[in-house]
């Protein structure tokens, strides 16, 4: 009995893409497991369980939105500006969004995607810790997790997306579309929602409010940098035949390879984790920070930058990103907690525009008919931080705020958000400790 | 009686995509799944609320 090497070839490579792609899944979940140990360790001791339930219950509820409309919105809004030519890809009711034997990868792709979503709302759910309520909080979050992201990947990344056709935008892992939006969203939040009691001194001054556990905050930035391998990964098409040579290529379809990506990836780290050392001199929070700050910041390029290229635009970024965040909470008094507007926003914003000027006249699609330039990028970084990310997150935090539901009560705030479970946890080991004390009499 | 597949017989699974059962029904249990997180959201902005209210009065 012979085979068809063709059709053993071709399903073979099938699985391999499956598998490719169902690999990124649980190295992004990573990315939450240090997102959740990096908050609670920022937070103060009086607020470790809010802290923790408000960014793990993102999980369920971007989850169900991202399958309700979040993932159709990316198909939807592909092509030329409102064209909605995607039909019913995407949506619930559409017969590959489950269990389709004429079909194996939807629900693989629809996961990857999804994780970007919940990284994204994750990017916001730091900045805005010890005040906000989760009520209000995971509104905001299926807002950046399951739409305005969409909306920004829908037109920016991916090959048929108006920015991309139109203005050449490029944007490989994501600088723009998904840290510059959630810096500009966070921003946004934060500028409603107001600052940590006692950040900010009677004159004005910043305080700072260190971290309850300084090195299981950076523990947990570490997982991020192991999560990231899987985000890395899951923004390449495997394999691909561009023009007759197989190859893997970015989500444009453009070439790339796993070497350059993984030269880049980690000389961006390295770039970002010397300037964040250098900024901060020393800080343990910040180089750390500053390692994530620099793949992001080059980020938009790593598909085509030359390794010491990469290495240089880490340092840029996290220096003008460090020097920004400092700037910012001074002048405007905004207390981001974790540094999330300077390490995604401005990192990210910044990795954008450079791309623009690095690979400027490269093609932004196979075909060549738009190529990468610096006006794209720059119209590009502008529309993912402020048209996206900061406008959105600012309406409606402003309505969630004139509702009376953005921020916790003062007087809650102060004593600790866990304080009633506190109370509680302390009555009933008390009444143990009575209950076995009276036994032994 | 089935709610779906039959058989798996190289007939049927050449003619078989979705094999989930009761197919027909994903508008109906969209419908259903939106509403539940609709209604969760509203019940934890209000037991947040409350919580929030029980808190104050004992501060």
């Amino acid at each position: 009995m012979g085979y068809d090497m063709t059709m053993e070839i071709s399903a073979l490579n099938e699985i391999f893409v499956e598998f490719y792609y169902w690999i990124t899944v649980p190295l992004m979940f990573l990315i939450h497991v240090g997102f959740c140990l990096y908050e609670v360790s920022i937070s103060r001791a009086k607020n470790h369980m809010h802290t923790l339930m408000k960014n793990a219950m993102l999980i369920p509820v971007v989850t169900i939105t991202f399958f309700l409309f979040g993932f159709w919105i990316w198909f939807a809004g592909q092509g030329p500006f409102g064209d909605f030519a995607g039909g019913t890809t995407g949506l619930p009711w559409d017969a590959t969004m489950g269990a389709n034997v004429k079909d194996h990868i939807m629900g693989v792709f629809w996961a990857a995607f999804l994780l970007f979503s919940w990284t994204a709302a994750s990017i916001v759910s730091g900045a805005v810790i010890e005040r906000i309520r989760t009520g209000a909080f995971l509104i905001l979050a299926v807002l950046v997790g399951s739409v305005t992201w969409m909306i920004d990947a829908a037109w920016g990344w991916s090959p048929s997306g108006w920015m991309v056709t139109d203005w050449g935008y490029h944007d490989a892992y994501a600088s723009g579309v998904i840290h510059g939006i959630c810096g500009g969203a966070a921003l946004g939040i934060l500028t409603v929602l107001g600052p940590r009691i006692g950040k900010f001194a009677p004159d004005g001054t910043p305080r700072d409010i260190p971290p309850n556990n300084p090195w299981f905050a950076v523990i947990g930035l570490f997982i991020i940098y192991t999560g990231f391998w899987g985000f890395y990964a899951a923004c390449n098409l495997p394999i691909g035949n561009v023009n007759g040579v197989w190859t893997a290529t970015t989500i444009y379809g453009t070439p790339t390879t796993l070497s350059t990506i993984t030269f880049n990836f980690l000389m961006s780290l390295a770039g970002g984790m010397l300037a964040g050392y250098f900024m901060s001199k020393g800080d343990s929070f910040w180089t750390f920070s500053g390692g994530l700050g620099g793949i992001i910041a080059a980020s938009a390029g790593n598909d085509l930058y030359h390794p010491l290229q990469a290495f240089l635009i880490g340092i840029a970024g996290v220096c003008i990103a460090y020097k920004l965040h400092f700037w910012v909470e001074r002048k405007f008094k905004i207390d981001d907690a974790v540094g999330a507007v300077a390490v995604h926003g401005y990192a990210g914003s910044f990795g954008v525009i450079v791309c623009g000027f690095m690979l400027w006249g490269y093609p932004a699609v196979l075909d060549g008919s738009a190529t990468i330039n610096p006006l794209g990028q720059i119209g590009g970084a502008i529309m993912m931080f402020f048209v996206l990310g900061f406008i959105p997150t600012f309406i409606v935090a402003k309505i969630l705020n004139a509702m009376g539901i953005l921020r916790i009560p003062h007087k809650v705030e102060l004593a600790g958000l866990d304080y009633v479970e506190e109370q509680t946890r302390a009555a009933d080991s008390q009444a143990i400790v009575d209950a076995e004390l009276a036994e032994a009499k | 009686m089935s709610t779906g597949v039959e058989s798996w017989s190289a007939e049927s699974f050449a003619e078989m995509s979705a094999m989930s059962p009761f197919v027909g029904s994903e508008v109906i249990l969209t419908a259903v799944v939106a509403v539940v997180w609709i209604v969760w959201q509203i019940w934890q902005i209000k037991a947040e609320n409350a919580r929030y209210d029980e808190q104050e009065a004992k501060l």
